[in-house]
């Protein structure tokens, strides 16, 4: 009784949470995979995540729900694309375990916020994920439970996506 | 670190925060987008795969939550039953919890045949007992009156001499030494009565239904007899 708590709508927002996203998670899963085959896997298997994580979805029309989605699905792509070939060309492994965080170098112009998004987009999947997820408004434990990972490492992976971000400001000057 | 280098590396922060919204928002914006619904087919493979993830989801998950508050019940109850435990090893502390129970100080337990006495019946139990005298020897005052519920005494007094009335439930068994020499046989008001001598003092005790009197006195036989004639 106190174990188990029965919830009549759950199955039903599970299907409708399907219905109304296969179609982009395929998308989001085919950009970074190009196959048919692995695009249907990672769907699935962002589903089966997308239900274990059900919790953590409000509205299911809202723009953070698609995001939501969209990042679990492009994890899980990004993973099953590493488990085939190794990518190499994404920024970040050049992180020093003590980033240098003094941004008093920083200088925020008006190229520097514009090129921001860019670096963000360029970031390596590891640290774009937490980081993204984390400006979308998800706990480091929400984000860690997510993903599956130790949420100290996902608060790691956060500061070392700013850091990165930190050195690519300060060069813009 | 400054606070005002601190509330500058917030500013970048929220700056990076909402350029990563914006920068995931218009990712998927463009993917909405480019989604043609002719495009994209399942397989029958997928389908199945996908029917199949439905179906186990099916089977209610355990609410985390409601899983948390269990841990937090299960932890609380085991700490509880530590404490007790080591509590209930020393003797001292078993000894004390078990005098709520037991009084162990006590060599014997009480038995109350008595009517059963509660709040609600002790006023009307009282009014029962309550011996209520028709005959007062001449000079007698009232010296103590007491009850119990069940039993009532009332005691008068003058100078040496004193006589008490009790008017109580009949016990359960009650006995009476007619072989005693000094001991004879009186009728109060057509019922049965008994006078002995104890210890220099007169004794006259009757029953009616299932109240039992009984007299206590240093006065002579008469004078008891009279006081007992004249109880209501």
């Amino acid at each position: 009784m106190l174990f188990f708590t029965p919830d009549a709508d759950r199955s039903k927002r599970i299907e409708i949470i399907y219905n109304k996203y296969c179609k982009f998670m395929y998308k989001v899963a085919y950009d970074i995979l190009k196959e048919k085959y692995y695009a249907e896997d990672a769907v699935q298997q962002s589903f089966i995540r997308i239900i274990n994580n059900l919790d953590k979805i409000g509205d299911i029309e809202s723009q953070k729900t698609r995001n939501f989605i969209g990042l679990i699905t492009r994890n899980i792509s990004i993973d099953i694309y590493n488990s085939r070939k190794k990518q190499s060309d994404a920024i970040g492994d050049d992180i020093t375990e003590n980033p240098d965080n003094d941004l008093s170098a920083i200088i925020i112009k008006k190229e520097t916020v514009a090129n921001l998004k860019k670096y963000i987009n360029e970031l390596k999947p590891i640290y774009y994920i937490p980081l993204v997820m984390k400006a979308q408004g998800y706990s480091v434990n929400e984000i860690a439970d997510t993903l599956g990972i130790n949420s100290k490492t996902v608060q790691k992976r956060i500061e070392r996506a700013r850091a990165v971000l930190y050195k690519k400001m300060r060069e813009d000057i | 670190m400054s606070k005002d280098n601190k509330n500058y590396i917030n500013n970048i922060d929220d700056l990076i925060d909402s350029a990563a919204n914006e920068a995931v928002s218009e990712l998927f914006d463009n993917i909405d987008k480019s989604i043609d619904d002719s495009d994209i087919s399942f397989s029958e493979n997928h389908t199945v795969a996908i029917d199949n993830i439905l179906k186990i989801s099916n089977v209610e998950k355990p609410h985390k939550a409601h899983i948390g508050i269990n841990k937090k019940i299960l932890l609380i109850a085991a700490v509880i039953s530590i404490i007790v435990a080591t509590a209930f090893s020393v003797d001292a502390v078993r000894n004390k919890f078990g005098e709520y129970f037991v009084n162990t100080h006590q060599h014997n337990t009480d038995l109350n045949l008595d009517e059963e006495i509660t709040p609600d019946n002790y006023s009307l139990l009282k009014n029962k007992y309550k011996p209520d005298l028709g005959y007062i020897p001449q000079g007698f005052h009232l010296d103590f009156t007491d009850s119990s519920g069940a039993n009532y005494i009332v005691q008068y007094i003058k100078d040496d001499k004193c006589f008490s009335v009790c008017k109580s439930k009949m016990p359960d068994f009650h006995s009476i030494d007619t072989e005693d020499p000094n001991a004879e046989r009186i009728d109060i008001n057509g019922f049965d009565g008994f006078f002995s001598i104890q210890n220099d003092i007169n004794i006259l005790t009757w029953t009616i239904d299932d109240i039992m009197y009984t007299v206590e006195s240093n006065l002579d036989k008469e004078t008891i007899v009279k006081i007992a004639e004249n109880l209501k």
